[in-house]
Parts: C-alpha cells; structure tokens; sequence
C-alpha cells in the first residue's frame, strides 16, 4: 500500500520544470484557422488510448472535476504529443508536422481530509496553422506576382484549479474553477516576385482572456459499474489585438456524462458522450466577420485489458474510437467532424512512482468542399508519483 | 538505476524537440481570416519652395581625378601636374649608389572612363610652368598648351578602355622631357586629349600621393653603372606628384557658377548639391508599410556628359540625418541610391529612394529630405554637371511615387 502524499513544493516546481519545456496547446490542423481555433480534449495519453471515454473518470485528465477525488497520492502528469498530418482542400495539399505540450497536471489528496485537489494546463483551443497563396496584382500599372503568407501560432489554454470530494467511497464531488487564456501571434507577410518592392510584413497578438466554471460527480451504483456527470460554463472570452480590446466572445456550456464497466479483473470498458453549446459564440463570432460556430457533440469508446490487476498500468492494452463535430466550419451551415480510432499501452517502474504512457491516434478530420485532413498523432505522458 | 530511468522518462519528450511546419494549402481570401493586404500607390510631390540647390562642397585640393576633353558638349577641360624634382644621376643598387646613364624618359597615366567609340585618342602633354596650381583659370593653363609647348602625346590605342597608358621618350628624343636647370629638377605638365570626334577622358589622381597605384608617374629609365648582376643593371627611377595644390583641372564650363534659382544643380566644379523636402502623409506614415519609393527627376534640359563611357553618370540621393539646410549631415548607411544619368536624354530619371524613404516612417525618423549629388563628387566631380526641374518649375516638378502596403488587421476569427 502506497502512503498517502500531500501537495508538496517539490510538485510546483517540477510542474514549472515541464512548463519550460514548450508550447502549450494540442494538434495544428487546418481546422483551426476559422473561428477560434479547433477544441483540444483535455486527456491523458491513457484516456485518449481508449477514444477519450475514460475522461471522466480520469484523475489525469481536466475533464471532471469530481475525479480528482479518487486522488490517493500525489502525482505529476506530462504529455508531449508529436502530430503528424496530411492536409488537403480545393487548393492543394499539404503535410506538416509539430510538437505540442497538451496536458500538464498536478494533483495530490489533501491530508486530514476526503479532499483531493488538482492544479492542470489544458489545450483548450489551437489556432496553429500556416497558409500560402499565390496571386498576381498590378502594382503601377503593371503585374506583379505576389506570394502571401498567413501564419498563426498558439491559441487558448484552460488553467483549471479542480477540488474533488469523496462524499463517500463510492459517490463523488467535484468543483473547477477554470481560467481560460492565451496568445495567438499572427505574421501576414506579401513579398513581391519583383524584388524592388520590399515584404510587406504585419505582425499582431491577440490575447485572450475568460473564466469558467465546472462541477461534476462520479457515482458507483453497483461493483462493476461506475457513472459520471459533469456540467461546465466558460461565460465568455475577452480578446484583445495588441492590448486593445477588440471583442468579446461567448464561450459554450457544456454537459458530459459517462460510463465505465469493470467487465472483469482485467477488462474495463467505458463511454463518453460531450455536448457544448458552440452556438453561444455564433454571433460574436460573425460580428467579427468570421463564418460563425455551431454546437459540437462528442462520442467515445473504449477498453483496457490489463495484464497484471495489482499493477493495472504496466502494459495494458488500450483501444478507442471517438468521433466529434467541430465548432468552426469553412463555409456556413457545412459542420466539420473528426473521427478517431487509437491505441495505446503504458509501463509503471520504481514500484509505480514512475510510469510512460504511450498512445497512437489516427484521425480523420472531413468537412464539406473537399476539406480532408489525415493525422497521425503519437501521445506520450510521463507521470510522477514521489 | 532507478533514477537514472525516472530521469530519461522525463528528458525523453524534451529531446522530442519544437520542430514544426505548420502549412497547410489554401487561397486568400477564400480561406483566410479576416482581410487582404491592400497595395496602394501615390504620387508626392516635393514641398513647394522646400527645395534649394548649394555649392562648395568639395575642394578644388581635394580632387581625386583628372579631366581633359575636347568639344565635348559637356564642356572644355584641361588638366596639369607638376612632378616633384627626380634624381637622375645616381641610383642606389644594394644599398650602394651607382652612376645612372638615363636612356629613357616616360611619362604614364591612368585612364578611368572614355569615350570607347572615340577612335586614335591621343593625350597630348605640354610643358608648363612649375608654378602652375589650383589657382590658374581655364584660359589660363588652355593659352599654355600651345603647339611651341608640345612635348609628345600618348597614343591610346583604341582596345584600351582604362588602365595605364604610357609616352616612353629614347635617344636624342629625350631632351625636351628634361626638366629645366631653372625648375630645380621639377616638370610641369600640362594635358589635353583629341580623337576623330569629340571626347573626352577621366584620368586618375589619388590623393594618397605617397603611394604609387593609379598616379600619374615620371620616369628615368636606364643603366646603373658598376653593376656586376645583369639583371640589376637596369634600373628606372620613378616620381609622382607630391603636392595637392599642383595637380588638378580647369573648365570653362561650371553651371552651377550663376545658377537660376528656379532650377535644380548637381555636381561640376562647383560640387553642387540639391536639396529636396517632402511631406508624405500621417496616414502612409503611421498605418502603412512602405514597400517602394521612386523619386523621379526631370532634366531642365538634354542631359551632356562623357558618352560611352565604362560606369556612366549617375545622381546619388542621401538621407540627411538632420535638416540643416545646406549643412545637413547625411546619412551613411550603406550605398546610397543612384539615377542613371543618360548623356544626351531629357527623360525623366527614377531613382529608386526606398531605403530613405523607410526611415521616414515614424515621428522620430529621419528628416523626410534627399540630398541629390553627382556620383563622383568625391572624386572631384565630373563631366556631366546635370540641372534639374524643380517645385517652381511649370511641369516636371521632383516627385516621389510611393507604394504602400495597409495592413488586414489579421487575427480575426
């Protein structure tokens, strides 16, 4: 039996030590350059091994807060995610790749209580993504070629201070409180095929800034069997374009619920399903000329076969598939969805104070108009338990 | 052990690296948020009554070139020099000094430009006074190059387009080259050119006269007596002018002398300057990105110059670092801008000014201001001596065109 720990100092500084490490944020993809960018799954590499279904009940994911309270030690989470993808639409293709941090978390019991607190940077929305046209203007009465490039790095990220409370050991509370910030810098260059003309070259930040609100349970009515609910409210995101206030944009509520099934010792089963209120910013969006937003749903599946039940995470086996309408369409009414199967394992050493988890997703992103866009997206998460 | 795997399981998604590429196909402005870059183009004119053209700049000693022609419309020029004293009846070989039996005299300079369409171009050298400096007029140095002074000529062949070219003197010929016993050694020389049509020639004159490179040169040339080693036996003795105010060129040409206050001067023996001011607007400045700044220039009349010539003329435009009026400083960063100047054409001249005009975009920029002068003013100036239009002027007043870029306001949703 492991002892229980407490939030030490140790812990803020190593989640400081990972912070340094990169960017925060999920997966680029040429889904995130309308709107605000494409929504991030707040999950461990083992919840996303299996579709994302075990988010709810995960205390390493941001999804519930009530699912902290299963917290028993304390523990450090860190994922670096390597996402590689194929893009194509009705102006060519392309392929790139980029490195994100997407998920660090710290969580730990508090001691002399049924109180279990956790502190995570979430990606919350990307807006990663790099476009290149050509065209040809008359400049002085005379044509001139003009290659244009838009690039946009960051996005937004959901700080979330989480406190969950086992009211008993099987009924579960949760409260989060979320501060939802981050930075875009955006660089619009046009250099000229005639080189007399200088680049023309514009660069801006946008800032953002919202605070939300979630509370959550996890209820095990019977041995095998557990069910979770959660409710969270972002209010709305104030943006701002080199510190002037530019907008200020609703953000969705949103309702989520799951269910996991302890099938056997060594076979656990879950689902998820997520729906957020997208359509809540449709308006402010348009009003900054942008094509608008629309409600997303999100499913998701997924089983664990476990080899050892008295280490449960060293080399299990993981699968999943998830599938989720995005918020930010090309062109208006024409919802882009995301489908995913994955698979992952992990390993555990030094007696479970360490452990790697490992996940492979294939996604296939589609969108009316010829949008397609390929990912393979390779997770790993490094946990710490001191 | 242990902690030696707790440790790489932490660096292993550091050593991942950032890399990425982010592109991804697309067309503006089907695809991009928010607005296109808009390119817009206008044309400014200099600022009324701001404009102003100054002389003096350059020193009559501090020329760095020789000029001679003949009819070239450009106008008249004559040249001199005066050589220092040159010891010629000894040479030192191996520290010793031997007799030195003199069997030859030249006399060498350097050609920088020419007509090449010139054919049997000829430098014909007169001897003059010692006395000869900065102070004699045009009329006064062209009344001593008179056929009785005529020493000998250097025949240009016709392939040679720069480089040194050489009268070289033998036997009884050698007399004349000789200087006076009244010039104390010392040889003055006097230049004018001529080919089968009017020319002209650009001849060099560094000021760094303690070294040899491009200057003009006096020679002895013959034999050191006592010398066992034959290939020491032969021996030339050599001297160059010593003294700024003994070398230089006279014109009868100088428009910038009795100017007309209604026009724009660049350059001649005057080393005239023009100043130009403008006032480009707030809204260029402070929301547009510059991309181009032509400045165009129009001739007061055909432009008249050295023809065919290797490098031309050209106008050079600086930025001034403060607006002083006629002693502004300039700026000197980098090559600064050059117009073309075409000998015979009246056609306007662009000169593209984008590397001024950039620092004139914030409010703690450069003055928005050029200084217009001849290309070769540092070398003490040259042929062409062009005039320019200006805001007084009815038509062809200076103007600036300008390209801007205004920016899309990225970052919309």
């Amino acid at each position: 039996m492991i002892a229980r720990g407490s939030f030490r100092p140790l812990a803020l500084a190593t989640l400081l030590a990972l912070l340094g490490g990169g960017a925060l944020g999920a997966q680029s993809s040429q889904f995130g350059i309308r709107g605000l960018g494409i929504p991030i799954r707040p999950l461990s590499p083992r919840a996303l091994a299996v579709g994302g279904a075990f988010g709810m009940f995960d205390i390493e994911s941001s999804q519930n807060p009530a699912a902290t309270a299963s917290t028993i030690q304390f523990a450090a989470l860190f994922t670096n995610t390597q996402n590689f993808r194929r893009s194509s639409n009705p102006f060519g293709s392309a392929s790139g790749y980029d490195n994100r941090f997407p998920q660090l978390m710290v969580t730990g019991p508090i001691g002399g209580t049924n109180l279990a607190a956790a502190i995570s940077l979430s990606g919350y929305l990307d807006r990663s993504f790099s476009l290149g046209t050509r065209d040809t203007i008359d400049i002085r009465g005379v044509p001139v070629g003009v290659f244009d490039t838009l690039s946009s790095r960051g996005g937004l990220t959901d700080i979330r201070l989480a406190t969950g409370w086992q009211v008993t050991p099987t009924f579960h509370l949760g409260l989060g409180l979320h501060a939802i910030t981050g930075l875009t810098r955006f660089e619009n260059r046009r250099d000229f095929a005639d080189s007399t003309f200088a680049p023309i070259v514009e660069r801006s930040e946008v800032s953002y800034l919202g605070l939300g609100l979630s509370a959550g349970f996890t209820l095990r009515p019977v041995r095998r069997l557990t069910i979770a609910g959660a409710y969270r409210n972002d209010g709305h995101l104030d943006i701002d374009r080199d510190s002037t206030r530019i907008a200020k944009t609703d953000l969705p509520a949103g309702v989520s619920a799951g269910i996991r099934w302890q099938a056997s010792e060594k076979v656990m089963w879950a689902a998820s399903a997520h729906r957020r209120s997208w359509k809540s910013a449709d308006a402010d969006i348009r009003a900054q000329n942008g094509i608008g937003a629309e409600n997303t749903i999100e499913l998701a599946t997924g089983l664990e076969f476990v080899r050892d039940p008295k280490n449960a995470g060293h080399r299990p086996w993981r699968f999943g598939v998830h599938y989720a309408t995005l918020p930010f369409p090309f062109t208006s009414g024409d919802q882009p969805t995301e489908f995913g199967i994955s698979a992952g394992t992990g390993i555990r050493f030094t007696q479970g104070r360490g452990g790697l988890d490992l996940t492979v997703q294939q996604i296939f992103r589609r969108s009316n108009g010829g949008f397609k866009e390929n990912a393979t997206v390779v997770s790993l998460g490094v946990s710490i338990r001191p | 052990m242990k902690r030696w795997v707790l440790t790489l399981a932490l660096l292993a998604p550091l050593a991942a690296g950032c890399q990425e590429d982010l592109a991804s196909p697309g067309r503006c402005p089907e695809l991009c948020p928010g607005n296109a870059i808009v390119v817009r183009d206008t044309v400014i004119e200099a600022t009324a009554g701001g404009d102003s053209s100054y002389v003096g700049y350059t020193p009559r000693t501090a020329r760095r070139i020789l000029l001679v022609s003949n009819g070239l419309s450009a106008g008249e020029y004559r040249s001199f020099v005066v050589f220092p004293k040159n010891k010629r009846d000894s040479v030192n070989v191996d520290g010793t000094n031997r007799p030195f039996i003199i069997d030859t005299v030249a006399l060498s300079f350097v050609i920088e430009a020419r007509d090449t369409l010139a054919k049997a171009l000829r430098l014909d050298l007169y001897r003059i006074p010692i006395t000869t400096d900065t102070t004699v007029s045009f009329v006064g140095l062209d009344t001593l190059l008179n056929p009785a002074a005529l020493i000998d000529s250097i025949v240009v062949a016709d392939s040679v387009k720069s480089g040194r070219v050489q009268v070289a003197i033998t036997g009884d010929r050698i007399a004349p080259f000789l200087p006076a016993a009244a010039d104390s050694g010392q040889l003055g020389v006097g230049i004018a050119v001529r080919a089968d049509r009017p020319t002209g020639v650009r001849l060099s004159m560094p000021p760094e006269l303690t070294t040899v490179g491009a200057a003009p040169l006096f020679e002895y040339r013959g034999i050191a007596e006592g010398v066992v080693d034959t290939a020491k036996r032969r021996q030339r003795i050599q001297v160059q002018p010593n003294r700024v105010a003994s070398t230089g060129y006279v014109t009868d040409t100088d428009l910038a002398a009795n100017r007309d206050p209604d026009l724009l001067y660049v350059g001649g023996p005057s080393a005239a300057r023009s100043l130009l001011r403008f006032s480009i607007p707030p809204f260029i400045r402070d929301t547009a990105q510059i991309i181009r700044a032509t400045l165009t220039l129009t001739p007061a009349g055909p432009l008249a110059g050295l023809p065919n010539s290797r490098g031309g003329d050209s106008v050079s435009a600086f930025g001034l670092v403060v607006d002083l009026g006629a002693k502004s400083p300039t700026t000197t960063f980098g090559a600064p801008p050059q117009g073309r100047l075409a000998d015979g054409s009246a056609d306007e001249i662009p000169v593209d000014v984008f590397s001024l005009v950039a620092n004139w975009g914030t409010t703690s920029g450069s003055p928005q201001a050029i200084f217009l002068q001849l290309s070769t003013e540092t070398l003490g100036g040259g042929f062409m001596q062009p005039v320019f239009r200006s805001t007084r002027s009815a038509v062809g007043k200076p103007r600036l065109r300008i390209t801007y870029g205004i920016p899309a306001k990225s970052g919309q949703p």
